[in-house]
């Protein structure tokens, strides 16, 4: 507190600016600025073209007829403290300077009579500056709209303790490393699994049997099998006696338990 | 079951949600247990509001559906309570949501053509934090900009229901007229030099 009470003083003594080594205490007076709005809004400004409408508004100038010449002037003015007030100056702000002095420039040269429907210098600006402060002016009130928290406020009844917490399982290592084992099993499956084309076809060998059979009454169940054939090769003869069996084609007979096993043909002899 | 009463359910689902409830949202909840319409949702928040007259809530109806909240003429003392709650929006967004809500969809570009100053992203980050802008697409031009346009959250802050409630945008003086206030004024140089050349005509 002390400390505050010490600096007061000495604070609102302080220069305004420093121009060139000079500290000025006044602000210029050649500036349409007000000196409190000045100090207030320095750095208010939302760019060019919102300072541009400050300039053109305080002074009740006319936007569709703006005095280009005093505009830039007052422009200039203004950047130019801004500079000195050390204020990060945009570099848009320097781009509206160059296109102010620009459309100055224009002005002062004379109007040619055969050059068809050549605009006025000022009128991108304008139109510029028309389109911003349609913006401007209803941004401000949408800000007086009602607003959630500052002129409606909402039930806001705590249900939080109602909200059942999800609760996910406990995964522990293991159980990742067994899931990821299964998931190898089965790529493994897929890798291995494809089709080999067989062979030996059950219908060629049930052709063979039926052929063996044909001329007999009977044929000893194991001499169907050519015992010099692979395994694959019985199973294949193995079904082929039993795809038989289905068809009616042939019957299979045991006399007594356990006693051998006969082959009968049910195709009716020619 | 016969103890079930729609308006004090509805009422209460409406106090309890954090964000509105349409009559479609309240009629997908309830008729999970209840066979009813929504007709009868709807009659359910008339009765509701007729209720609240003399009471210092209301319901109202914002974008996404019904909220209930207070009454303005109890807004001093809710002030005080949420004074700290009240968070306050520069120009510079002010303007930039603006602009989005009007123009919509509008770009980087779009925006920074109007306002004369480029985007400040933080800008575009709170508006997209606070869900009041999204990304709803990328105009086809050279490098693919994306299009912003405002959310429902957008209309429930503002409480209004649709983008048509918004004040309307100020008539812009047609730049025509100025284009005719020049050309007449180019026509009186004009005319003022060339008479002696159509008296020679």
């Amino acid at each position: 507190m002390q400390e505050k009470e010490h600096n007061n003083p000495i604070q609102s003594e302080m220069p305004f600016a420093i121009v060139d080594g000079e500290q000025i205490t006044e602000l210029p007076k050649d500036l349409y600025i007000p000196p409190i709005a000045l100090e207030v809004f320095l750095d208010t400004f939302e760019g060019p073209l919102d300072l541009l409408l400050y300039l053109i508004r305080k002074q009740n100038l006319n936007i569709l007829d703006i005095p280009i010449a005093d505009i830039t002037e007052q422009y200039v003015d203004y950047i130019n403290l801004m500079k000195e007030l050390e204020l990060e100056l945009a570099g848009e702000y320097l781009l509206m300077a160059a296109m102010l002095a620009e459309i100055k420039s224009r002005m002062l040269l004379p109007i040619f009579e055969d050059i068809e429907e050549e605009e006025d210098p000022r009128a991108e600006l304008i139109r510029r500056l028309l389109e911003y402060e349609r913006y401007r002016t209803v941004s401000e009130e949408i800000n007086q709209l009602d607003r959630v928290d500052r002129d409606v406020f909402l039930s806001a009844i705590d249900t939080d303790q109602f909200k059942q917490p999800i609760v996910l399982p406990d995964i522990q290592l293991m159980d990742l490393v067994i899931s990821f084992k299964e998931v190898l099993k089965k790529a493994e499956m897929f890798s291995t699994l494809h089709f080999i084309k067989e062979p030996l076809s059950v219908k060629e060998r049930m052709t063979t049997i039926l052929e063996t059979i044909q001329d007999k009454d009977f044929v000893r169940f194991d001499e169907l099998f050519d015992l010099e054939e692979e395994k694959i090769g019985l199973v294949v003869t193995f079904l082929a006696i039993l795809e038989l069996m289905k068809e009616l084609l042939i019957e299979i007979v045991q006399a007594k338990e356990f006693g051998t096993i006969h082959v009968k043909t049910l195709v009716e002899k020619q | 079951m016969s103890d079930f009463n729609l308006k004090h359910t509805i009422e209460a689902l409406l106090l309890s949600s954090d964000e509105p409830l349409s009559t479609e949202k309240l009629f997908k909840i309830i008729s999970n247990k209840h066979q009813i319409t929504k007709a009868d949702v709807l009659d359910a928040i008339n009765s509701l509001e007729n209720d609240y007259l003399d009471k210092e809530i209301e319901v109202s109806r914002v974008a996404s559906g019904y909220r209930i909240q207070a009454k303005k003429s109890i807004n001093d003392y809710l002030n005080i309570i949420f004074a700290e709650r009240t968070p306050k929006y520069s120009r510079a967004l002010m303007e930039t949501l603006s602009i989005i809500a009007y123009k919509q969809p509008v770009t980087r570009g779009d925006i920074e053509a109007i306002r004369g100053v480029s985007v400040s992203s933080s800008i575009m980050r709170t508006l997209t934090d606070r869900n009041w802008i999204k990304i709803i697409g990328y105009r086809d031009v050279p490098g693919k900009p994306a299009m912003f346009s405002t959310t429902a959250d957008f209309l429930n802050y503002f409480g209004l229901e649709k983008l048509e409630e918004l004040p309307d945008l100020p008539d812009i003086k047609e730049p025509k007229n100025l284009d005719l206030d020049l050309d007449n004024q180019s026509n009186i140089l004009v005319q003022k030099e060339s008479p002696p050349e159509t008296t020679l005509n």
